[in-house]
């Protein structure tokens, strides 16, 4: 009896979910009824010019952030004169103003120069694999 | 009656509890939004299917209203059941842009992240 209950509850409500779905789709269909083609095509021209709008402002987002990097000063850590560690081998370069892996990893990176300068043992810090995107 | 069974649990839990919270208002949204895209993809077993469907991706996806209905729609071209109605859905995605854009409905869907 102790599993019953769980049971009858999860048949209660497929019963009521396939009751549910059934009543909204039997709405839609009705609703749909009284649609008319002029509703559809007013509908339309507005989304046609609503998702080119989207399109280019897209176009556009793209444009400028291509601009940026190419025209950003770039703040570049070479990893690869770190031989032996982690990053070895690996050359990233900061985005200002934007938050990304990379500008973590710089971060991150940079402590780790700084506590070494300091000829402390960076214990504390440990490098975590960075996936970019 | 339409079959649910590729719905799992969790989803129907979901679909469940979304509608029980939403306002009058926002199920007005989603049922004029699944009409007009019934509309397109004509009255019968697929329409209905891919209503259900694109319900189901809204439960998958942690939304929680069925008023971002027309936010899932261009989703469908990525399921099999939507196969042969690539134009039709994406017809039904600017019909659906359109009256949320009339009605002055979010462009990202309402999502729980965590």
């Amino acid at each position: 009896m102790a599993t019953a209950a769980p049971q009858k509850k999860k048949r209660e409500e497929e019963t009521d979910l396939r009751v549910t779905i059934n009543q909204w789709l039997e709405m839609i269909s009705e609703s749909r009824k009284g649609i008319a083609a002029a509703d559809i095509g007013k509908f339309e021209a507005i989304g046609k010019k609503s998702l080119e709008g989207k399109e280019k402002q897209q176009v556009a987002a793209a444009e400028e952030t291509k601009k940026r990097q190419e025209s950003a000063p770039a703040s570049r850590l070479d990893m690869s004169t770190k031989p032996g560690r982690a990053l070895n081998r690996i050359v990233v370069e900061r985005r200002p103003g934007e938050e990304t892996y990379v500008n973590r990893m710089i971060d991150l990176a940079e402590q780790f120069e700084l506590a070494a300068q300091e000829q402390r043992k960076p214990k504390d810090v440990k490098f975590r694999k960075f996936v970019e995107g | 009656m339409v079959e649910l069974d590729f719905i799992d649990d969790n989803g129907k839990t979901r679909i469940i509890g979304m509608w029980k919270g939403m306002s009058e208002a926002d199920k007005a949204h989603f049922i004029n939004q699944a009409a007009l895209a019934l509309s397109i993809w004509g009255d019968t077993e697929k329409g209905r299917r891919l209503i259900v469907e694109t319900i189901r991706l809204m439960a998958g996806n942690g939304t929680n209203t069925l008023a971002d209905f027309g936010l899932y729609v261009e989703k469908l071209n990525g399921i099999k059941e939507a196969g042969g109605m690539s134009d039709k859905i994406k017809r039904a995605v600017v019909i659906i842009e359109g009256y949320r854009v009339k009605n002055g409905l979010s462009s990202e869907p309402h999502r729980e992240l965590f």
